[in-house]
C-alpha cells in the first residue's frame, strides 16, 4: 500500500515539475523574435556601448545606435561602455576570434575586470516562446541610457514595441522596470483554452469508457 | 481539434492491428481501437489545455492506461500489452511533435 502511494506521490510531483526544455518548442508553443535597442547612444558620442554575453560561450557585439541587438535566448547580456580612447576593438575582436581558449578567456576577463569598462545593472532576458494562439510575432525592447558618468552607468527600460501577425505594430510605455507590459491584443478566442477544451470532450471520453467497458463485459460473458 | 482525435486514430489502430491481427478480427480492433485513443486522448487534452503539466508524462500515463485496456480486452501479457501502449503513443506523439502529421 506504501509503495502505491508513494508512486502516486510521485507522478504527481513529476507532473507539476516542467521540463528543461533548453532549445526545445514546447508543445502548443511557438518561438517570437526578440531583441533590444538603446534609444540615445549617440547623446554618448565618446563612448562606445558594448553588449557582454557571459553565457553560454563568452561572447560580445558592440550596439550600434538604432540597430535592434539580437542574442541566443538563454544568454544574458551585460550593457557595459567604455571611453573611445580605451577602446581597442583590434585586440577584442582576436580574443573572440582565437580559438586558443586561454586567449578567448582573456575576453571574459576583459569584460569582468578591466577597470576602464562601465556596467549597468539592467536586466535583459529574451522571451523566445509564446502560446501558439498569441498574434505576437516579434517583440523589441527600447532601452534609454538615463546617466553615464565616472563609473556610473545606468540604463532604464523605456518602452516596448510589439509587432503582430496582422501586420500592426503596437508601442507601450514601461511603468515598472522589471515588468514587460502586456500587449493589447489578446490571443485568439477561436484558440484559447475555453474555446479548444470543452466540457464536451470529458462527456465524449467518459462515453468511451463505458462503451469500453461494455466490450469487456460482454467478451468475458462469451469466455 | 477533434482532427487530432482522427489523425491519432488513422496512426495508432494500425499499430494495433499489427500486435494484434492474430487475435481478432480487423473490424474489432477498429472499433475498441477508436475507443480506446477516444478515452484517453480525451482527458489528455481537457488536463493538458486546462492545467499544463509536464506532457511527456501524461504521455507516458496515457501508454500505460492504453496497455491495460489492451491487456484487458485480449488478454495479451503485461511486457506485450505495455509495448503495444508505448508504441501507439510514442509513434503518434512524435510524429505530431515533429509536426509531421
Amino acid at each position: 500500500m506504501k509503495i502505491k502511494r508513494l508512486i502516486f506521490l510521485s507522478l504527481l510531483l513529476a507532473n507539476v515539475i516542467r521540463c528543461a526544455w533548453a532549445d526545445v518548442i514546447p508543445y502548443d508553443r511557438r518561438s517570437v523574435s526578440y531583441c533590444f535597442r538603446l534609444a540615445n547612444i549617440n547623446q554618448y558620442p565618446k563612448y562606445v556601448f558594448i553588449a557582454y554575453y557571459p553565457f553560454p560561450t563568452p561572447n560580445y557585439a558592440i550596439i550600434k545606435s538604432g540597430e535592434c541587438v539580437h542574442f541566443y535566448h538563454l544568454s544574458r547580456p551585460v550593457i557595459c561602455a567604455i571611453a573611445k580612447n580605451h577602446f581597442r576593438e583590434d585586440s577584442l575582436r582576436a580574443y573572440q576570434q582565437a580559438r586558443n581558449q586561454s586567449i578567448r578567456d582573456k575576453l571574459q576577463r576583459y569584460f569582468e575586470s578591466n577597470p576602464n569598462l562601465i556596467r549597468s545593472d539592467v536586466k535583459i532576458s529574451a522571451v523566445s516562446t509564446l502560446s501558439k494562439s498569441n498574434p505576437t510575432k516579434s517583440i523589441e525592447d527600447v532601452l534609454t541610457v538615463k546617466k553615464l558618468s565616472g563609473s556610473t552607468l545606468q540604463i532604464d527600460y523605456d518602452n516596448v514595441v510589439y509587432r503582430y501577425d496582422d501586420g500592426t505594430t503596437e508601442k507601450k510605455p514601461y511603468t515598472e522596470q522589471d515588468m514587460r507590459p502586456s500587449p493589447s491584443l489578446k490571443p485568439k478566442a477561436s484558440s484559447s483554452k475555453a474555446s479548444v477544451v470543452g466540457e464536451g470532450w470529458l462527456v465524449a471520453g467518459g462515453l468511451s469508457i463505458v462503451g469500453l467497458l461494455s466490450a469487456l463485459f460482454m467478451r468475458n460473458r462469451k469466455r | 481539434m477533434w482532427i487530432y482525435l482522427v489523425k491519432t486514430w488513422l496512426i495508432e489502430i494500425p499499430i494495433l492491428f499489427l500486435f494484434l491481427r492474430h487475435k481478432d478480427r480487423f473490424i474489432n480492433i477498429l472499433w475498441l481501437g477508436m475507443l480506446i485513443s477516444a478515452s484517453t486522448w480525451t482527458f489528455l487534452m481537457y488536463y493538458w489545455y486546462s492545467f499544463g503539466g509536464n506532457i511527456f508524462l501524461l504521455e507516458g500515463i496515457v501508454a500505460l492506461v492504453e496497455s491495460l485496456w489492451v491487456r484487458s480486452l485480449w488478454k495479451t501479457s503485461w511486457l506485450y500489452s505495455l509495448v503495444i501502449g508505448f508504441t501507439c503513443n510514442a509513434v503518434s506523439f512524435g510524429l505530431g511533435w515533429l509536426e509531421w502529421v
